[in-house]
């Protein structure tokens, strides 16, 4: 276990969470002709199929947090760090170098690429304190 | 030695039971491989091809201001292929315009995704010819400006169903 990865887990699964409810909230969402489903904050394209996908994100984000003293934290930022990872590198594909047709909202993209970024750095630091800790036991 | 039995037996006491870990291993992976299929799935559309949007009329008119705006498609659009749409425009007299400038917007109704937007050419027989690549199936909105000189742009929305095939 390490408090880095369990507050981490416990971050990013409330923000996520928060995230996935508040896009279901149509006040905050005002639908724009770039984001037909409406725009987080007028930011952020989001649709049903998103909401969803930050609701489950953060749900379990919040259960590897908290359930048996955070230890599964560490495991949560490392699998749902790769996820974004793929995610991010077929939104960019997608918007940019292949296709170059579709333009998915770009800010959601540079969400995601932040969400793998933190997430892989966070799975390493945390492997990288347990050893040390071992280590030094 | 005996730090390292303490803290090694200190360590197993705090390990959850082994159906725990299962099940938040499982729900972990679970979890991940639920978002990353749901966004796949999400961003490629793929669930045009186990559902193609049920199909819409080849031809359609939409009034816009004074303006009577006729969609023609020879055939059903598709997706990653050429496509032609032409559009007839009529005035209030019920006169074809045929000095009109007219370009075309496409929007997926599904999810924030748009296709770039083309110019339709005149054609000698008054109508006009566009030729919208989309990048994904599903259901858009076709959003077709007329612009016409000394007079205000006006515009009319179509919706269309894109197939994969």
């Amino acid at each position: 276990m390490s408090n880095l990865a369990k507050t981490y887990a416990q971050l990013l699964g409330g923000v996520l969470t928060l995230v996935g409810v508040l896009g279901f909230v149509a006040p905050l969402a005002p639908t724009a002709a770039s984001a037909p489903h409406g725009a987080l904050l007028g930011i952020f394209a989001i649709d049903p199929i998103h909401n969803v996908i930050h609701l489950a994100s953060g749900i379990v984000g919040l259960l590897a947090a908290n359930m048996a003293g955070g230890q599964y934290a560490r495991l949560y930022a490392g699998v749902f760090g790769a996820v974004y990872a793929v995610v991010t590198i077929v939104g960019f594909i997608q918007g940019n170098t292949v296709l170059n047709l579709i333009d998915v909202n770009v800010a959601d993209n540079f969400l995601h690429t932040a969400i793998a970024a933190a997430s892989l750095a966070v799975y390493f630091l945390a492997g990288n304190n347990n050893a040390a800790a071992t280590r030094t036991a | 030695m005996a730090q390292m039995n303490f803290l090694t037996s200190n360590q197993m006491a705090t390990e959850p039971p082994v159906w725990v870990d299962r099940t938040m291993r499982g729900i972990i992976f679970g979890g991940g491989a639920l978002v990353l299929g749901l966004l796949v799935w999400a961003h490629l559309g793929l669930g045009a091809l186990i559902h193609p949007p049920t199909p819409t009329a080849l031809q359609q008119t939409a009034q816009a201001g004074p303006y009577a705006i006729t969609f023609q498609s020879p055939r059903q659009l598709t997706a990653r292929n050429a496509n032609t749409a032409a559009f007839t425009l009529h005035g209030a007299t019920g006169a074809a315009l045929r000095d009109a400038q007219v370009h075309v917007t496409f929007e997926m109704v599904d999810m924030p995704m748009t296709t770039p937007e083309v110019e339709a050419t005149r054609q000698s027989d008054g109508s006009y010819i566009a030729h919208p690549l989309f990048a994904m199936a599903g259901t858009w909105h076709m959003t077709a400006y007329v612009a016409v000189a000394g007079q205000p742009p006006q515009s009319a929305t179509f919706t269309v169903s894109v197939r994969w095939s």
